[in-house]
């Protein structure tokens, strides 16, 4: 259990006529080395419980650990950078905040300000950027001339130079094209296998289908369902009921199902759910 | 008959490379044509031409028997409805009833006549509940919509829509897509949609699709969007119907189909 959170609440603007409570009493556990997905509606809350996860917010209520760190409702949090190092957030559209003149000098902000030395802060970045893709070719370019899956890069490549243990994105693939999309999970894959917890905001179910590992869905601050993938496609029909669109491998499903044709409904691959029809077995 | 027709048309945006090279397609009136590639394949750069957005270096394009040229080019605007990738950015109006009125008041249409128009096309994209709304209270999916609307409420005869719901999250483009479908089944109006949506493509009734400027394919969906090796070259994934018959084919069930519910049907 990398975060375990604990009955966490949060309003907006408490005591006012614009009190919102975005998180109600939220339990949930994060396991480490996983990739979580957490989905649900637009205002159903995953924006602010992920901002809870580097206490960039604080509960209202309730507590929550990140990696052994303890933070409680209305207390002041001292001490946060080691918190904010070892968990990275990258907002929706992350793009928009790269600032620098050179990319290279973007990615290094973040190393720096933890009081690495120039030299040392260069090679971590280099290296940072070598992970997300971008050659030296790079280096000395501006940020503003890259295309909009190349600025998202950089500045993922800014987050991962502060070596993250978790990493938190907020709809990383919004906007991109479908070759941009992939290459983009396909290096949270990577950094996933290669140990870093991530955590995932999406709207996509097939997303979700092919990458993630474990699920949390919230609706109307309230955690709906917490668990595998696999249970979350297999076992429930919640997708359904808080009318998530079908990716079409679930659509498949329905109209086997539908039509009395045993396959194997535990499978989410395409392939073995076929060799699972031509054996006619029913699992 | 052909509503638009572009022969050997080419356009480069520096003098060096060229973002169409010698593009030829003509597109049947009444169809819902779809457009794949990359970003950077020429794709959006068409429906510019098309338009007199952008002028071609070479070539022809005639757009309801209308030549393109400086004479003709506001009665093919007329003709033509364009609706963009970003709903923030084509939002002019400071509620939705503003917003499909603009266009309207361009064309100078009677202020006595104006409310019935707009109310009936707010009701065609199913926004006519959200009147008074300010852009800010609407979804992406719902400012795509109005949109759509505006552009409606203009009568084309043909519709583009330039990547119209890639900024879209997949309810908000699910509810453009059964939109769009639905005005083309009850209209008969020709829609072109630039797309990165290969699971729309295969929906359409023809797709073009273009790799560096040029179209290296085109025609039936069910065929073109089949060319697995093709596709994977140029890094575009096929349909997901298709992955599931070539999945069945692999272990010796051989289908006919290329729909979902027909292949479960022979199954």
């Amino acid at each position: 259990m990398i975060i375990q959170v604990d009955k966490l609440s949060y309003e907006y603007s408490p005591n006012s006529v614009f009190a919102y409570h975005a998180l109600r009493e939220v339990t949930t556990s994060i396991q480490e080395g996983s990739f979580t997905a957490i989905i649900g509606a637009t205002g159903s809350g995953k924006s602010t419980l992920v901002q809870h996860f580097n206490a960039l917010v604080t509960p209202t209520g309730g507590s929550l650990t990140v990696d052994g760190k303890h933070i409680v409702a209305n207390q002041k949090v001292k001490e946060l950078k080691p918190l904010r190092k070892k968990v990275g957030l990258v907002f929706q559209f992350p793009e928009y905040q790269l600032f620098e003149e050179t990319i290279l000098k973007d990615v290094m902000f973040g190393p720096l300000n933890f009081g690495v030395s120039i030299d040392d802060a260069r090679s971590i970045a280099q290296e940072s950027l070598i992970r997300v893709g971008l050659d030296s070719s790079f280096y000395e370019r501006s940020p503003l001339e890259l295309s909009g899956g190349q600025k998202r890069r950089v500045a993922i490549a800014g987050i991962l130079a502060l070596s993250p243990k978790i990493l938190v994105l907020d709809e990383p693939t919004a906007g991109l094209d479908p070759e941009g999309s992939a290459s983009m999970m396909s290096l949270f894959q990577n950094l996933n296998a290669s140990g870093t917890t991530i955590i995932m905001i999406t709207h996509d179910l097939n997303h979700v289908l092919n990458y993630a590992t474990d699920v949390v869905m919230l609706d109307q601050g309230h955690v709906v369902f917490e668990g595998h993938k696999e249970t979350f496609f297999n076992e429930t029909d919640l997708h359904e009921d808080y009318g998530l669109v079908k990716p079409p491998l679930l659509a498949l499903r329905a109209l086997l199902k539908e039509a009395k044709i045993s396959f194997d409904a535990h499978t989410l691959d395409v392939n073995k759910l076929a060799q699972s029809i031509k054996e006619g077995k029913h699992v | 008959m052909s509503i638009i027709e572009i022969k050997n048309i080419s356009f480069s945006y520096n003098n060096v490379d060229l973002a169409l090279n010698d593009v030829s397609l003509s597109i049947p009136q009444g169809k819902y044509v779809t457009i794949v590639g990359h970003n950077g394949s020429g794709k959006s750069t068409i429906a510019k031409c098309i338009i007199g957005l952008l002028q071609t270096s070479a070539g022809e394009i005639i757009v309801d028997n209308l030549v393109l040229n400086n004479e003709n080019v506001d009665a093919i605007r007329s003709k033509v409805g364009l609706v963009f990738q970003n709903p923030d950015n084509q939002f002019i109006g400071s509620t939705v009833k503003d917003d499909i009125a603009f266009g309207l008041e361009n064309r100078r249409v009677d202020p006595k006549d104006m409310d019935e128009i707009i109310d009936r096309f707010a009701k065609a994209v199913n926004m006519h509940e959200y009147l008074n709304f300010e852009p800010t209270k609407l979804s992406g999916g719902q400012k795509q919509r109005v949109a759509i609307a505006g552009a409606l409420s203009m009568t084309p005869q043909i519709l583009i829509l330039d990547e119209a719901t890639s900024m879209l999250d997949p309810k908000g483009k699910s509810e453009v897509n059964d939109l769009v479908k639905q005005l083309h089944s009850q209209t008969n109006m020709t829609i072109i949609s630039i797309t990165h949506d290969i699971e729309e493509a295969y929906q359409s009734d023809i797709v073009y699709v273009m790799n560096e400027g040029k179209i290296i394919e085109f025609g039936d969906p069910k065929d073109v969007l089949a060319k697995e090796t093709l596709l994977k070259s140029i890094k575009l994934d096929i349909p997901f119907a298709l992955k599931f018959k070539y999945a069945l084919n692999k272990v010796g069930i051989i289908v006919n189909d290329s729909n979902l519910e027909g292949m479960v049907k022979e199954l």
